[in-house]
């Protein structure tokens, strides 16, 4: 099993008398592990990453009369992973602001896993990014995505996302020659 | 650190991708996708449909009050308009007293309409014909009463009061009616009299009139001459402030009885010219229809 991004060959268009749940099975088994990653890389968050990709998994069966090709559904997962992990962000940075802290000595359960990816100092560095451009980098250096492929996902033009993408490198790179 | 050649692309992607490779997701996603993605069971349809049935439960009690009476506001308003008496049949003219209530309310409406914009027209109009007079009322009695005809005399009571009290403004009939006999009388006797100032003229000599006769005559009386009285510019030469009102009157009532030769001579109090004038055959001082510019009745009231 290939885990990418882009759409895999091997699956080639969905056959139309496919029902939606053989193609949420073919789906799942060629790009939710990708996709799971991608939203972990944007969340911080496994078990968020896995709420939002099943969420996607479950919109895109009920529209699977609209997609009906696997190209069209793995470009709507996408895009349902970006928004919906977005919407994740937007409603933790509310709840961070509300909620108490909790104590440094008593770590979350998420503790783990965020450590984990944050052991590189380019993804500490890609963590201090605003949300859409870090949404770029991923996109873009993660899922190997082209820029029509980013801004389909994103919702944005091309020009956006190329705007997004050098505004992100240049932080980027600041931040890594600073630390450095 | 910061060489050109130095590629943050790369290094961002082997870092990226080192973390998503420490990411293990569960092996119960698709179990649970298709949780969430199977068809609602049997149960859950029960409980649906028992909590839409509890739902309209309570949506109809709000509403079957609300309908009733909105159902018996509508029959009220029916049975507004149905023929009276108990237990009577409906007419298939029944319609005919709604139509016949919206046509009578038409008519009020259009009716009361017409006469708010017909009724200020009326009262200029009214007030049109009232302004003379209250003009004539005003006057400074400079004017002379030869110029006025003789319902306006009449409808005065014939005494008429000082002389100038009509003299002054003359009606626009009046007016016209005298401007066709100045236009052609050739030369009214007082002006070829006294040819600088016919004003003076019936004051000073007596005899002007006598002579200014014969041209009256010759010319032959217009309609408006003889409800003048003085044709011509011989009503600028009649008003004058010494003659009286006694003068004035014997002179319109010469003028319609005998024409204006008699009214002229009256005017200047010339017996012997008011005996030729009655003795003058009134077929010549008839007025031709021809010659008449003025549609005024005065003729038939002679």
């Amino acid at each position: 099993m290939t885990e990418t991004l882009v759409a895999d060959v091997s699956l080639g268009s969905v056959p139309a008398d496919w029902d939606a749940d053989r193609a949420v099975t073919a789906l799942y088994s060629a790009h939710y592990r990708s996709l799971v990653r991608l939203a972990a890389l944007l969340v911080r968050d496994v078990a968020t990453a896995e709420e939002v990709v099943q969420d996607s998994f479950v919109a895109m069966h009920g529209g699977w009369r609209r997609l009906r090709d696997s190209d069209k559904a793995l470009s709507y997962l996408r895009q349902s992973v970006v928004n919906r992990s977005r919407s994740v962000l937007r409603h933790r940075v509310v709840v961070d602001r509300n909620a108490p802290k909790p104590p440094p000595d008593m770590p979350s359960a998420e503790h783990g896993a965020l450590a984990l990816l944050e052991r590189s100092a380019v993804v500490a560095a890609l963590r201090t990014l605003p949300p859409r451009q870090r949404e770029a980098l991923v996109l873009r250096y993660y899922g190997d995505l082209s820029e029509a492929q980013i801004a389909a996902a994103m919702g944005i033009s091309k020009g956006a996302v190329k705007s997004h993408t050098a505004r992100a490198m240049t932080a980027l790179r600041s931040v890594l020659e600073r630390e450095a | 650190m910061s060489a050109p050649d130095y590629d943050y692309g790369d290094v961002l992607r082997r870092a990226l991708h080192a973390a998503a490779e420490s990411v293990d997701p569960s092996a119960e996603g698709l179990e649970r996708i298709r949780e969430r993605i199977a068809p609602p069971s049997l149960l859950s349809f029960a409980l649906v449909a028992g909590w839409y049935a509890d739902l309209s439960g309570r949506a109809m009690a709000w509403a079957r009050p609300v309908g009733e009476s909105l159902v018996d506001l509508f029959w009220v308003t029916v049975d507004r308009f149905r023929p009276a008496g108990p237990g009577q049949a409906r007419s298939r003219y029944a319609w005919l007293r709604p139509a016949a209530a919206m046509g009578t309310a038409i008519f009020v409406v259009a009716a009361g309409a017409f006469a708010v914009m017909t009724l200020p027209q009326a009262i200029s109009s009214s007030g049109s014909i009232s302004l003379p007079w209250s003009q004539h009322a005003a006057g400074t009695g400079a004017g002379s009463s030869a110029v006025h005809s003789a319902s306006q005399l009449a409808s005065h009571g014939g005494s008429g009061g000082p002389s100038g009290t009509y003299g002054g403004s003359s009606s626009a009939s009046s007016s016209r009616c005298v401007s066709p006999g100045q236009s052609t009388s050739p030369s009214p006797s007082p002006s070829t009299s006294s040819s600088s100032s016919p004003a003076s003229t019936a004051s000073t000599t007596p005899t002007a009139p006598v002579t200014s006769s014969p041209p009256v005559t010759t010319t032959g009386p217009s309609p408006s001459t003889s409800e003048s009285g003085t044709p011509g510019p011989g009503s600028a030469t009649t008003p004058s402030p010494s003659t009286s009102a006694a003068t004035s009157v014997t002179s319109t009532v010469l003028g319609l009885a005998a024409g204006p030769q008699a009214a002229a001579a009256a005017a200047t109090g010339d017996a012997i010219s008011i005996a030729s004038a009655l003795q003058a055959p009134h077929a010549s001082k008839k007025p031709s229809p021809s010659a008449s510019p003025c549609p005024s009745g005065t003729p038939r009231k002679r």
